[in-house]
C-alpha cells in the first residue's frame, strides 16, 4: 500500500538519493584524479593528467550507482521519515510499520495517517543535501580544477616537473660560488655589501650570473690564527672574484700561530715575507694551483676563476686587504732563523741565474752585477753598523 | 479488543474530565492534563509546589471525577506506618473469644491524597512503597490486594526544609510524574478569587468510573508506537546516565544519578495516553519530548557541579533533548508539534484533523504544550 501512498515522494528522494551518491563518487573521484595529476607532475610523467581524468571517469561511473544502492536510496522507513518532517508526527512511520496489522487501532491510525498525507503538499519535499557533503565536493572540485592546471601546463612544457623544483637547481646561465672555511676553522669569511660596515657572514652558496662580479669577501682570522690563503692558490684576505664563467669553491686556510712553518728544503731559502718574481716554469702553471705548496709561493696577485690576474697594488686599497709585506703575510713565531737572509738570497739566485739557459750571457752579467752591487750595499751597511757598535 | 465504541468513550469521557475539573480548579491547566494522564496511565503522582496553589482541592476533585473512594493522609513526623497500611487489633466475639481482625488504613482506598508527604519519617514513607508499585498491601505477613484503580496522588512542599524527609530514591521512581505546581497568574487569580467569595464548594461531578477509567487505560494502551520512537524514548532515558552507552555530554557534567528503566516504561504509557487525548493514533517525538520533563526530573540525581551552578533537572533534560535532537535528523527536537484536540467519535472522522502548514507555524509560536513547557 506504501508503494502507491509514496510514489510521489519517492521520485524525488530517488532523485536527491542519485545527486548524493554523484557528489560523494565526485568527491573520491576528484581525489584520485588530483593525486594522480599531482603525483605525475612530480615525476615528470606527461601522460599523468589523461590517467587521472580517466581515473576520475572510472570512480564516477563506478561508485555513484554503488554508493546510491548501499547509502542513499530511498526505504520506505526513509521516505516516510522525510514526509513525517512536514508535521505528520510520525503518522507515516508508523503506518509504514504496522503496515500487515489488522487491529482497529491499526486500522485508525492509518486512516488517520491518510488524511494527514492528504493534507500536506509533496512539493515540499525538496531535494536536501547537506552542507558538509556539499563542502566537500567543492574542495574536491578546487583541488581537481588546480592540478587538472598544474598536469594541462606541465604536459605543455609550461612548468617544469615537481623534482626540478624541489632539487632547486640553479637557473641557465648562473654559477654557484662556495667561499667557506677549511676543516680546521680559525676565523670566518665576511661578505661585502654596500660597505664594510654591513658586512655579513658567509653562510650559503651565493649564485652569480654569467660574466657577472661575485661580491667582495674577506678572510678575517681570530685571535689564535693567521690567515695563510685560498685553497685555490689565493694568498689575498679580500677577493673578488670578477667576470665567473663557472663554478668555483673555495676554502680559506687559517693557520694557528703557535705552529711553524715549516717550507719545503728546497724553498727554505726564499724567505717568507719576501715576493718572488714568477719563474717561467711558474708561468707555465700559472692557472693551475697547487694545495700544497706553502703561501708564500704563490704571488700576491688574486687569481680569478677566469684566470685574470690582480695584483691587489693598483691603489685601490681595501681594509684588510693582503699586499707584499703586509703583516698578514709574515710568519713572525719567534723561531723562523731570518739570518744571512740576503746572502742566501744572493747565492740562491746565482745559482738559478747560472743554471738558466734561456738569458743570454749579457743578461746574465747584467743581473749579476746588479745582485752584487745589492751584496755589497747590504755588507757596508752591516759595516758600518758594526763600526759604530765597536766605537760605543 | 479496542472498538470503535471504546475510542468513542474515551473521547467523551476525556471531554467530561477536563470539563469537571475546570469547574473547580482554575488555570493549572498543564498541571491538570498531566494528573489526568498519569491516572489513566496508572501511575502515581508527585505535586511539588508552595501552599495554597491548589494541589490538595485538585485531589481531591479527582476523587469526585472518577466517582473513586477517596483517602487523605496528612504525612507528620510521628505518622506510623500502621496508621498508613492498617494493623491487626484483638477483637472479642459473641463468645468472649480474643482474636485478631485486620482494621485496614487509609491506603485501602483508590485515590490516595499523601499530603505533605515528605514530613513523615523515611520509615512511614516506606510503608507506600509495596502500594505504590505492586498495589499490594502485607501486614503481619499477610497481604492484602488494593482496589483498582489506585493512585496515589502525593502533594510536598519545596519551601520547608525544617521537618522534612527528603523522598528516597526508591520512592520517587515509583511516581510516575512530578509535576510542579505554579503560582497562578493575574487572571487565574482573579477568577479563583471571585469564584470562591461566592462559595467555596466543590462542585465538580462524576465524569467516569472506576471501571470506565480501566477501560480507558487499556485503549490508550493499544496506540501503537514506532521504533524509531520507541528507540528514542528509550536513548533519551539513557541519555541521562552518565556511564551509558548513550550518555549525553550533559549527563556527564551534571549528572549523578539516571533514570531508572521504570522512567522508560512511565514515558512510553503516558505518550501513548498523551497521543490519543491529542487526537492521534500514534506516538509522536514531541509526546516524547513533552513528557520528557515530568518523568524524568525527579529521577534524576544532580551532581555537585550541577548544584553549585544552580542548573536545574529541567534545564538538564532540556539540554539532554537538545543534545539528542542534533544527533538525530529528522530529530524530535525538530519534530514540530500538533495542536491539541480531542479525539473524534468515529474513526471515519480523524480524531486530529492536520492542519496546514501556516496554521502549524502559528500553533507552535502561540501553542505551550502541557506542563508549561514548549513543545
Amino acid at each position: 500500500m506504501s508503494e502507491n501512498i509514496f510514489g510521489k515522494y519517492r521520485a524525488r528522494l530517488v532523485r536527491e538519493g542519485l545527486l548524493k551518491a554523484f557528489l560523494l563518487s565526485g568527491s573520491i573521484g576528484l581525489g584520485v584524479l588530483s593525486l594522480t595529476v599531482l603525483l605525475s607532475w612530480f615525476f615528470g610523467f606527461k601522460a599523468g593528467l589523461w590517467l587521472g581524468l580517466g581515473l576520475f571517469a572510472a570512480c564516477v561511473g563506478a561508485i555513484t550507482p554503488l554508493i546510491y544502492i548501499k547509502r542513499y536510496r530511498p526505504t520506505e522507513l526513509a521516505i516516510a521519515r522525510r514526509v513525517d518532517a512536514l508535521g505528520l508526527e510520525e503518522r507515516m512511520l508508523t503506518m509504514v510499520e504496522y503496515d500487515g496489522e489488522s487491529s482497529y487501532m491499526a486500522e485508525c491510525q492509518r486512516q488517520d495517517a491518510m488524511k494527514a498525507l492528504g493534507s500536506v503538499n509533496a512539493m515540499l519535499v525538496t531535494v536536501a543535501v547537506s552542507a558538509a557533503l556539499i563542502a566537500v565536493f567543492c574542495v574536491g572540485l578546487a583541488l581537481g580544477a588546480s592540478s587538472v592546471t598544474v598536469g594541462a601546463l606541465y604536459a605543455a612544457d609550461v612548468i617544469p616537473d615537481g623534482i626540478s623544483l624541489v632539487r632547486k637547481e640553479p637557473l641557465p646561465g648562473t654559477f654557484t660560488l662556495t667561499y667557506s672555511v677549511s676543516n680546521n676553522g680559525g676565523g670566518t669569511i665576511v661578505m661585502y655589501t654596500d660597505d664594510w660596515e654591513n658586512e655579513q657572514s658567509v653562510s650559503e652558496e651565493i649564485i652569480v650570473t654569467e660574466g657577472e662580479d661575485a661580491p667582495a669577501v674577506l678572510a678575517v682570522s681570530d685571535e689564535t690564527h693567521i690567515f695563510i690563503g685560498w685553497s685555490d692558490g689565493s694568498t689575498e684576505v679580500y677577493r673578488q672574484d670578477r667576470n665567473v664563467r663557472s663554478d668555483l669553491k673555495v676554502e680559506a686556510i687559517f693557520l694557528k700561530i703557535s705552529e711553524s712553518v715549516e717550507a719545503p728544503e728546497e724553498d727554505r731559502m726564499t724567505p717568507p715575507n719576501i715576493y718572488r718574481e714568477p719563474s717561467d716554469r711558474d708561468n707555465e702553471n700559472n692557472n693551475e694551483f697547487d694545495p700544497d705548496a706553502p703561501p708564500w709561493q704563490t704571488p700576491p696577485s688574486e687569481s680569478t676563476s677566469d684566470g685574470q690576474e690582480d695584483d691587489g697594488m693598483d691603489g685601490d686599497w681595501k681594509p684588510g686587504a693582503q699586499t707584499q709585506g703586509a703583516e698578514s703575510n709574515q710568519i713572525i713565531d719567534g723561531q723562523t732563523f731570518y739570518g744571512d737572509t740576503y746572502e742566501d738570497s744572493h747565492n740562491s739566485a746565482m745559482d738559478r741565474l747560472g743554471s738558466d739557459d734561456t738569458l743570454s750571457e749579457e743578461r746574465k752579467d747584467s743581473v749579476s752585477k746588479y745582485y752584487d752591487a745589492i751584496e755589497q750595499d747590504s755588507s757596508q751597511d752591516e759595516d758600518g753598523e758594526d763600526g759604530e757598535d765597536d766605537g760605543d | 479488543m479496542v472498538t470503535e465504541q471504546d475510542i468513542k468513550q474515551f473521547s467523551e469521557q476525556c471531554s467530561n474530565i477536563f470539563e469537571q475539573l475546570s469547574r473547580d480548579i482554575i488555570g493549572q491547566k498543564p498541571v491538570v492534563e498531566g494528573t489526568v494522564i498519569a491516572m489513566i496511565a496508572g501511575g502515581n503522582v508527585l505535586l511539588e509546589g508552595v501552599p495554597g496553589v491548589g494541589k490538595t482541592r485538585l485531589v481531591r476533585s479527582l476523587g469526585r471525577v472518577f466517582d473513586l473512594p477517596f483517602s487523605r493522609i496528612q504525612f507528620t513526623p510521628d505518622l506510623m506506618p500502621a496508621d498508613v497500611t492498617g494493623t491487626n487489633i484483638i477483637v472479642k466475639d459473641d463468645n468472649g473469644n480474643s482474636t485478631f481482625s485486620f482494621q485496614p488504613g487509609p491506603i485501602f482506598s483508590n485515590i490516595i491524597l499523601a499530603d505533605e508527604i515528605n514530613r513523615a519519617t523515611p520509615k512511614t514513607q516506606s510503608a507506600l512503597l509495596e502500594a505504590m508499585q505492586e498495589h499490594t498491601v502485607t501486614v503481619m505477613g499477610v497481604s492484602r490486594k488494593l482496589n483498582e484503580p489506585f493512585f496515589v496522588l502525593a502533594t510536598q512542599n519545596p519551601i520547608e526544609q525544617d521537618g522534612t524527609y527528603p523522598l528516597p530514591e526508591a520512592q520517587m521512581d515509583r511516581f510516575m510524574f512530578k509535576l510542579l505546581v505554579p503560582n497562578p497568574g493575574l487572571e487565574e487569580l482573579m477568577s479563583i478569587v471571585s469564584m470562591t467569595q461566592k462559595t467555596m464548594a466543590e462542585v465538580a461531578e462524576r465524569a467516569c468510573t472506576g471501571e470506565q477509567l480501566l477501560k480507558m487505560r487499556e485503549t490508550a494502551n493499544q496506540i501503537p508506537v514506532a521504533s524509531d520512537v520507541l528507540r528514542y524514548a528509550m536513548t533519551l532515558c539513557s541519555a541521562t546516565h552518565p556511564d551509558s552507552e548513550c550518555a549525553s555530554e550533559t549527563a556527564k557534567k551534571y549528572v549523578r544519578l539516571g533514570a531508572s528503566p521504570r522512567a522508560g516504561q512511565a514515558l512510553i504509557s503516558a505518550a501513548k495516553v498523551m497521543a490519543l487525548i491529542k487526537g492521534r493514533f500514534n506516538v509522536a517525538y514531541s509526546d516524547i519530548n513533552e513528557l520528557a520533563y515530568p518523568v524524568l526530573r525527579h529521577r534524576i540525581k544532580l551532581n555537585f557541579e550541577a548544584v553549585a551552578e544552580r542548573v536545574s533537572a529541567d534545564t538538564i533534560i532540556a539540554m539532554i533533548i537538545d543534545e539528542l535532537g542534533k544527533k538525530n535528523k529528522p530529530s524530535a527536537a525538530s519534530a514540530p508539534a500538533q495542536p491539541q484536540k480531542a479525539p473524534q467519535a468515529s474513526a471515519d472522522e480523524p480524531l486530529a484533523q492536520p492542519v496546514s502548514e501556516t496554521e502549524t507555524e502559528e500553533n507552535n509560536k502561540k501553542k505551550r504544550g502541557l506542563f508549561g513547557r514548549k513543545s
